[in-house]
């Protein structure tokens, strides 16, 4: 067990290295932010007093070095734009986008796990046939498409949402649906295509033979068999959805880190695209912990063979 | 630590109680209140008035603090925290400081606050960009708690319009609370106090009873930033926002009706494009003017720009003084454009590259790539390079663009400090080099009576007319969509500033 962690430990530190790395390298090709942060008008001299109480004139490896060492002490640089520390600025819009993410991918994944389940069952009824159909609309509408019209469907037309913004407790609701449509198609055919492939298992058949009902075969024995499949494509997409959903986060006026990444790219703040790409960095590394330690419970084999 | 984190939460929920009645409602309830929601796209990354650059930013933060001076909608100064501001010598500015204002935590407003903030802003360590408003700064000096002189290295008649630029901050609440807090929880003497930030999504500010003009006509004012560009129209339709900013022209008539009025003003920003007149071929004056002569600026106008701008002689808006409303702006003549072209020796035409930023100025590439296909016409084959505008702005102050499509605008409403950017020999911003010009040019600077600096800024801009050292185009019209309920008009400066604002 110790063993392990250390490896999971030293596993990560690596993914975190390389992370900080390929920043860096992409603020090295990005070029010089200091015009961003004075009038177009400055003279050279005063851009050279902004860039050097910024930190900006000394070498790029000295920098790298620096920030490694800051990382080290859990300093994570200081925003350019505001000059707050950027991992303050990060977190204090991190509530936002996790509060989509769950709003947006527990219902969709149930919703998805469900439909699909039940149409698997119901193999080409016409309630597979319109929960295919559906889910295929979910898939292939842009979400600027789909955010686009629901704004104007149900919050200018008939007003019953806000269009946007973190104001109001039903101000989730239209970026959670639009958001999660994609993940509640993807989940209800994964869904539905693994419970079709075990319920053409022998097993099943034997399990038919000894009397055992259809609800039971489908739900205790299919179902439970292709959740592992089915937990692994939702564990991708909650990961791209905690990195921050630009688009979604752009059309609803939501304050989460994808439209913060989007607009410190813009005004190249890279202590905060940095402390944002580490952020999420983690919180993939901690998903996919998390993921493999459902695999002992929703497929025990996969403890055996060590 | 942990109250401190948690602020932007509580703030959240907070304005999340305050709010909910009227956003989600179908504006009843906006009806009765008088707090007036502004959206912008743009989004603030800071409330500390030393550090804030964007337009966006200074709305909000010009609610917040008050300035020595500030124009009005004539864009002629006006007395602020400042009431008198007299030069007395050619280098000495000397100003009266009003009595008996209070910044919002109660404190009273003294000249060391108008010290301190000047100093900061000069304080390379700070950060702060508008350093290079002041650049002709070298003390200033508190004579009584009412009384400040500046000394500047140089004459600058313009020092009191450059102060525009920086909001006045309370001393003694920066060394209280530090920094970070002064940024995000900000107090000043304007006639909005902040009360709740939630970053991203909204500032909220409520009417300052004690302000030294006068309580506020509305009771407060929400800064929210809707980045998308049919969603904050949506939200002024849904009735959820008073004010949008920056309409875009082709949404601006489909926006109109009984709830919605579309308000304009003159913008204070104008649209060029730079010419590399130290190589050929626009070294030759004949060029640059057969490439003026080839662009029809009237049809970029109207079929770009919906209309939204208007067209102008040289490179500044007429609000800048030393404007020249004698001059007539170059008309389109395409088949005289052909005939310089070929009187220059270049019967066959030239090619050359041109670079334009993109999404910077209204419909920036749209109008670049309408002048590439004008100028096609004419005989002038041109290389079009789009940038994001952060990949745009290095090489502009490395002067490495040449020719390039650029704005201009700033609320110092003084011809000195664009005609500086755009034509003295060591400006970055300059693809022109005339000694004489820039002679002329720092004298005509110091000039402390307005009406001779006027006269003298017309000269060179005659000047460059006649040389085109440009191709002059048009200044842009800021659009803004307003519901019917709001009694408000636009200002000159760009800033949303809503103390005089009404609601019906």
């Amino acid at each position: 067990m110790i063993k392990k962690t250390a490896f999971a430990l030293i596993e990560t530190a690596a993914v975190l290295l390389g992370v900080v790395v390929a920043v860096f390298g992409m603020r090295y090709l990005a070029g010089d932010p200091v015009g961003l942060y004075a009038p177009l008008d400055a003279t050279p001299e005063q851009l050279d007093a902004i860039r050097s109480a910024h930190g900006l004139d000394r070498p790029i490896y000295e920098q790298f070095f620096d920030y490694v060492g800051g990382l080290l002490r859990g300093d994570l640089g200081t925003s350019l734009q505001s000059r707050r520390p950027a991992l303050d600025v990060v977190l204090e819009r991190l509530p936002a986008t996790v509060e989509l993410t769950l709003w947006a991918f527990i219902p969709a994944a149930i919703i998805g796990i469900v439909v699909g389940t039940f149409a698997a069952a119901r193999r080409n009824s016409l309630i597979d046939k319109a929960a295919m159909g559906f889910s295929l609309f979910g898939l292939s509408v842009p979400v600027y498409w789909a955010g686009a019209v629901a704004i104007l469907l149900v919050a200018v037309v008939i007003p019953i949402f806000p269009t946007g913004g973190r104001g109001s407790p039903l101000a989730i609701v239209l970026p959670a649906v639009t958001l999660g449509l994609a993940t509640a198609a993807r989940a209800s055919r994964m869904a539905r295509a693994s419970v079709v492939g075990q319920l053409n298992q022998r097993y099943v058949l034997t399990a038919r033979a000894k009397g055992v009902s259809e609800s039971r075969i489908v739900v205790r024995h299919a179902l439970r068999n292709s959740l592992a499949t089915v937990v692994t494509v939702l564990a991708l997409d909650l990961g791209v959805l905690l990195g921050g959903a630009v688009i979604t986060e752009t059309i609803f006026a939501w304050p989460g880190i994808g439209r913060l990444a989007a607009q410190s790219i813009a005004a190249r703040d890279f202590p905060v695209v940095q402390a944002i790409v580490l952020l999420v960095a983690v919180g993939y590394v901690v998903i996919f912990r998390l993921l493999n330690l459902t695999y002992r419970f929703l497929d025990p084999r996969t403890e055996t063979g060590r | 630590m942990g109250v401190k984190k948690s602020l932007p939460l509580l703030g959240a929920f907070a304005s999340l109680l305050v709010l909910s009645g009227c956003v989600a409602g179908d504006g009843g309830d906006a009806e009765a209140s008088t707090i007036v929601t502004v959206a912008q796209g743009g989004e603030g990354a800071t409330l500390d008035n030393a550090l804030i650059a964007g337009g966006n930013e200074y709305s909000i933060v010009t609610s917040i603090y008050d300035l020595l001076m500030m124009v009005d909608r004539d864009g002629t100064l006006q007395p602020a925290l400042a009431t008198s501001a007299e030069q007395v010598s050619d280098t000495v500015w000397r100003l009266e400081l009003r009595e008996g204002v209070t910044f919002h935590d109660g404190d009273a407003f003294d000249a060391e606050d108008v010290k301190w903030t000047l100093d900061r802003a000069m304080d390379p360590e700070s950060g702060s960009g508008q350093v290079t408003y002041i650049t002709s700064i070298e003390e200033v000096t508190v004579v009584d708690p009412l009384v400040v002189e500046i000394t500047t290295a140089y004459p600058d008649p313009t020092l009191m319009m450059s102060l525009q630029m920086l909001p006045i901050g309370s001393r003694d609440y920066f060394e209280e609370v530090g920094a970070e807090e002064y940024g995000s929880n900000p107090i000043g003497t304007g006639p909005f106090a902040f009360t709740s930030w939630t970053p991203g999504d909204r500032v909220e500010l409520v009417a300052y009873d004690d302000h030294w003009r006068g309580r506020p006509e509305i009771d407060g004012v929400v800064f929210r930033t809707i980045p998308d560009a049919a969603s904050i129209t949506s939200a002024l339709r849904a009735g959820e926002v008073d004010l949008i900013t920056n309409v875009s022209p082709d949404l601006a008539s489909t926006l109109e009706s009984d709830a919605i009025k579309i308000l304009t003003q003159d913008s204070n920003r104008s649209i060029m494009v730079t010419l590399e007149t130290e190589t050929a071929p626009f070294d030759d004056p004949r060029v640059r003017r057969a490439l003026q002569l080839a662009t029809d600026v009237e049809s970029i106008v109207d079929n770009v720009l919906v209309g939204y701008a208007k067209l102008i002689p040289t490179l500044l808006a007429p609000i800048y003084l030393g404007y020249d409303d004698e001059l007539e702006p170059y008309a389109y003549e395409p088949e005289e454009a052909r005939e310089l072209l070929a009187e220059a020796g270049y019967p066959e035409g030239v090619s050359f590259t041109m670079y334009a930023p993109s999404g910077r100025y209204l419909k920036d590439s749209d109008v670049a790539q309408a002048l590439v296909a004008q100028w096609k016409e004419a005989g002038f084959t041109v290389d079009l390079q789009v940038m994001e505008w952060a990949n745009f702005v290095p090489r502009y102050l490395e002067n490495s663009l040449g020719t390039y499509l650029i704005g201009y605008g700033t609320p110092i409403f003084d011809s000195g400090r664009g005609l500086n950017a755009y034509l003295s020999c060591d400006s970055a911003g300059s693809s022109f080099c005339d000694p004489a010009f820039d002679e002329q040019l720092a004298e005509a600077m110091s000039i402390g009576d307005d009406d001779e600096r006027a006269a003298r800024y017309r000269e060179l801009n005659k000047t460059i007319y006649d040389l085109s050292t440009h191709v002059f185009m048009y200044q842009q019209v800021d659009v803004y969509g307003a519901s019917s309920r709001l009694d408000w008009s636009p200002r000159p400066d760009e800033r949303v500033w809503l103390f005089d604002a009404r609601v019906e």
